[in-house]
């Protein structure tokens, strides 16, 4: 014989870089490249990649070029075509994209040969073009200690043979004369999975198989062109893949091999596939249910193993069941990006977003919750979406309740609850949301990466924990909670976690609940070396900065002399004297301060007390965003970040350098997006569905035990990356004014009001809005920085924001219609929005952080609240009812 | 620019403070700076409204500020002599509920 070995190759359209190497591989090849006869089946390509061939390989002997233009879409018949016209005794399969290791023909042959064998096997190893394109496993169950196995039947080992990446024809070398002894060839008329087909036809005439557990022999290349991989398929091909799969799996069973793991294993990709098509109808899946329900029938699950993790096992059990035998649960392409519950062993790489829901479903199936919704039974994201209902903090009241008034727990979460966030509901109603330490990581480590190495002015503290449920459980803040985490961390030396903030822990996690707005500026205005301030949000930090303005003597004297002489507050004595003790003495920091306010606070005043200072990190935007125009007066250049956008302690998005916008963050919630624009249907929409220029209100599920859990919480997407959407934040729907057909947002009249202060120089420092006593016109209420507005014309102001406002589209219908009376305008008197704070405050024993301030004045106690703040201009009295 | 003199009158660990004038923002933290420098050692404060002619929200933050220091302590505030229109704040704003009036 001439040849030592054949090698096929069918070619499709290949680049030729690519090819290349291809060739290069088998020129490599030690047994001598001109002993292997090499036919290359140039499959249906097109001229320029044909020509490629020839260009490369025409003037070699040993290689035989053959055309075969049949239209079909499989590498069934070039190999056929190929195996028709081998010359050599024995015969391997090279895809052209893919190479041989320098040793493998050699290797394998010389095994083949000392063993008299049909087939023998050996490794395959693969390289990604992209992440998530991770193949099958190709872990074996073989005995890798072993450089040969020798399987007969005698020593049969039907799940070892069977199970895995058992399929591929790449990595065997056959004996020819065997295959055309039992006249093995592809059967053309099977789609996919062909491979399976003649192997286990060969398995079930070989006498002798050589395993070659150690050797790698082949290197697979994955790109998102190939054909194996393409997973956007029709109906009609679908059909004829099931079809295929019968005579695979009939094959298997007549030769009374072990087929659960073949038949699960294609029925999952067959499964994956299904989900990702757009034509699809329910009579096609109920084909497809016709064909293969016998065979999913009759399969039992899988061995735990290495190959197959428990969960594995149980979807490659569940999956195709579900989406084969139940054909009406899944209508529409879901893409197989929707699926969550996969092993990523065994599948297609799942993406973070579906990997925080798997991860959020699978630790809480457990809880009271997880067993009602069957969080064990859902495989994908619109699983999830029909099987659990949106919700709202109605549904988790009773729950919570049960928790801090019992002490009941794996109600919603099966993780310790660690404490819990106070925030406050539209009508000032108080709500619970839980804290678990898995939630709350990913924000701790937020707060690291913000805060190791520099030395931050934190404009916020812990809660005292003082009054504890019956779950053993505390109030707290979002940030006093993350804090917490951050002081429990291990990895954290004691001199960092002290070096990092200007306050002492003392004053980070007090033992009483007082404003200690005054305490926190001592100790930071006496450091030079403070690089940043972090605030909950810039009201916060406003309102701090203010607080210099107004009583700088003050704290310069008590930095002068060490003591918290001109603190108000009423403290402990035992609290008083811990503030004392961390207190210095520091009167050349103090008159150093004292010469910088005496030249006043015209210039930006933060650059000049803090020469190191580089930003501030405070949450900006919707309601926020008033006061962050209003920080420009005292930050100059110093950089204003929004940090993160947190809600409820779901990470919901990390700002970037992209226009500030974020980036949906998938640490520690899933995010649901639900079309918010007046004309959407308001289904649900997955993270790779948005769309650019549209807005959503988000649903979130977290660790903690909240699932899809509406906020009101309005973003607009402007960007797309990678299926991850960038977006802004919009507005609050709750604070949305809707009045005989015209309908404002938030961020609307915010707008307005900015563009008025631009427009007029008017001193704006606060806003809020309600409508007049018809409900048929919309009242803003200004708030500036000096009560005397008898310079101000209130009708020339009201005129620009209703011409402002009837820049959008409803309002201005509205006007134009008739059913709305022009928009006027009052002045509130400065401090209102503050004083309503301190009452709310005051009623329920909280710090700032929780409270927002308010926008829309949508209650009647508000309304008398803030009416009553209302200056008159004529006699500069009072607004009552 | 807004006027206001105080008075304060402390008999034994009552403090009595009169207000004469406006309360408003110029005036609220010279209000603030006298009578947090006189609560040392009381144990009641009153705050006589008959000569205030105005108070503002940075005025009316104050006494909610005095409530909560003078709780805090284990002591009384309260609030005496309020003109019609300034009750009709309490009551608009929610004072009522926790600072004690007298007539």
């Amino acid at each position: 014989m001439k040849y030592a070995i054949t090698v096929i190759t069918p070619f499709y359209n290949v680049d030729r870089e690519v090819f290349q190497k291809c060739c290069g591989s088998m020129f490599k090849q030690t047994i001598g490249f001109e002993r292997i006869e090499w036919i290359v089946v140039v499959h249906n390509s097109k001229e320029e990649y044909r020509s490629a061939v020839y260009e490369l390989l025409g003037s070699y002997d040993n290689v035989r070029i053959m055309v075969l233009n049949d239209g079909k879409h499989t590498p069934s018949a070039p190999r056929n075509y190929g195996l028709e016209h081998a010359s050599a005794p024995y015969v391997g399969f090279l895809d052209s994209d893919d190479m041989f290791t320098p040793q493998c023909l050699q290797k394998a042959l010389f095994h083949m040969k000392k063993n008299d064998a049909q087939i023998t096997w050996f490794r395959r190893e693969y390289e990604l073009e992209s992440y998530h394109n991770r193949p099958v496993t190709e872990i074996v169950l073989w005995d890798q200690t072993r450089e040969e196995i020798i399987v007969d039947k005698d020593n049969w080992d039907d799940e070892k043979m069977f199970s895995g990446v058992c399929g591929m024809v790449t990595s065997r070398i056959y004996d020819k004369r065997f295959l055309d002894k039992n006249g093995i060839r592809f059967d053309e008329e099977v789609p996919f999975g062909e491979d399976y087909l003649f192997n286990l036809e060969c398995y079930g005439h070989a006498e002798k198989i050589c395993y070659l557990p150690q050797m790698i022999g082949y290197h697979y290349y994955i790109n998102s062109g190939s054909l194996v991989q393409k997973s956007s398929k029709d109906a009609q091909t679908l059909i004829a893949f099931a079809k295929g799969y019968q005579k695979i799996f009939d094959k298997g069973l007549e030769y009374g091999f072990f087929m659960n793991a073949i038949i699960s294993g294609l029925c999952c990709v067959l499964a994956g596939f299904m989900i990702g098509s757009d034509s699809l109808t329910l009579e096609d899946r109920q084909t497809i249910k016709e064909i293969l329900a016998p065979y999913l029938e009759q399969i039992t699950p899988l061995r735990v193993s290495k190959l197959y993790s428990e969960k594995a096992v149980r979807e490659r059990y569940e999956f195709p069941r579900a989406v084969i035998l139940e054909p009406e649960k899944y209508i529409g392409n879901i893409g197989y990006d929707t699926l969550i519950a996969f092993d990523a062993k065994s599948a297609q790489a799942l993406s973070p977003y579906q990997i925080v829901l798997r991860n959020i479903l699978h630790r809480n199936q457990k809880t009271d919750i997880g067993a009602r919704y069957g969080f064990t039974k859902i495989l994908t994201l619109t699983g999830f979406r029909s099987n659990v209902p949106e919700s709202d903090y109605d549904i988790y009241e009773p729950l919570i309740k049960l928790q801090t008034n019992i002490g009941e727990s794996g109600i919603i979460t099966a993780d310790p609850i660690k404490s819990y966030m106070f925030t406050l509901g539209k009508m000032s109603n108080p709500k619970l949301i839980p804290c678990t330490e898995i939630q709350l990581e990913p924000l701790k480590q937020l707060l690291l990466d913000n805060c190791v190495g520099k030395r931050t002015f934190l404009m916020l503290e812990s809660m005292p924990q003082k009054d504890r449920f019956n779950d053993n459980t505390y109030v707290n803040t979002a940030h006093g909670s993350i804090l917490s985490a951050v002081f429990a961390d291990q990895d954290l030396s004691p001199s960092e976690k002290n070096h990092m903030f200007t306050a002492p822990p003392e004053i980070i996690f007090p033992a009483e609940l007082t404003d200690l707005t005054y305490i926190r500026l001592l100790f930071a205005l006496a450091d030079r070396n403070v690089d940043q301030m972090i605030a909950p949000n810039t009201w916060e930090a406003w309102c701090t900065l203010r607080f210099i303005e107004k009583n700088w003597k003050n704290l310069c004297a008590d930095i002068a002399s060490g003591t918290p002489a001109h603190f108000g507050q009423a403290v402990s004595d035992e609290f008083r004297e811990i503030i004392t003790n961390r207190l210095t003495a520091d009167p050349d920091r103090a008159a150093e301060l004292t010469a910088i306010f005496e030249e006043g606070f015209d210039d930006p005043i933060i650059p000049r007390i803090w020469k190191k200072m580089t930003r501030l990190i405070a949450f900006g935007e919707g309601c926020f965003t008033v006061y962050t125009e209003s920080l420009r007066r005292y930050l100059g250049d110093v950089v204003h970040e929004n940090g993160c956008y947190m809600e409820l302690t779901a990470l919901v998005g990390t700002e970037t350098k992209k226009n500030g916008l974020y980036a949906l963050d998938p640490r520690n919630a899933f995010v649901e997006f639900v079309p918010a624009d007046a004309d959407s249907d308001g289904k649900t929409v997955f993270a790779p569905d948005v769309e650019i220029g549209k807005r959503y209100s988000l649903l979130i599920s977290t660790y903690s035990g909240l699932y899809r859990y509406r906020l009101d919480d309005v973003v607009l997407v402007e960007f797309m990356h990678n299926s991850t959407p960038f977006f802004s934040y919009d507005y609050d729907a709750s604070q949305t004014v809707r009045f005989n057909g015209a309908s404002l947002t938030e961020h609307t009249i915010c707008s307005v009001v900015k563009e008025l202060q631009n427009e007029t120089g008017l001193p704006v420092c606060d806003f809020a809005y309600m409508l007049n006593e018809q409900e048929n016109g919309l009242v803003v209420l200004l708030e500036t920085d000096h009560d005397d507005i008898s310079n101000i014309d209130k009708n020339t102001i009201s005129d620009l924001i209703e011409k402002r406002l009837k820049k959008d589209d409803s309002y201005r219908r509205a006007a134009d219609g008739g059913s709305i009376t022009p928009a006027r305008v009052e002045f509130m008197e400065q401090e209102s929005q503050l004083f309503y704070r301190d009452v709310l405050m005051f009623r329920l024993n909280f710090p700032p952080d929780f409270i927002k301030p308010v926008r829309y004045i949508d209650n009647p106690v508000k309304e008398r609240f803030f009416k009553s703040r209302i200056i008159h201009q004529e006699d500069q009295t009072y607004a009552n009812d | 620019m807004s006027m206001l003199s105080v008075t304060k009158n402390l008999e034994g660990t009552k403090l009595t403070v009169n207000a004469v004038g406006r309360i408003d923002t110029y005036t609220a933290p010279q209000l603030d700076d006298e009578v947090t420098s006189a609560l040392e050692g009381v144990t009641e404060f009153v705050l006589d409204f008959s000569q205030i002619e105005y108070i503002s929200s940075a005025g009316l933050r104050l006494l909610v500020a005095w409530q909560k220091t003078m709780t805090a302590k284990g002591g009384r505030f309260s609030v005496c002599h309020l003109a019609d229109s300034i009750y009709s704040i309490f009551t608009a704003t929610g004072l009522t509920d926790f600072i004690d009036i007298q007539k």
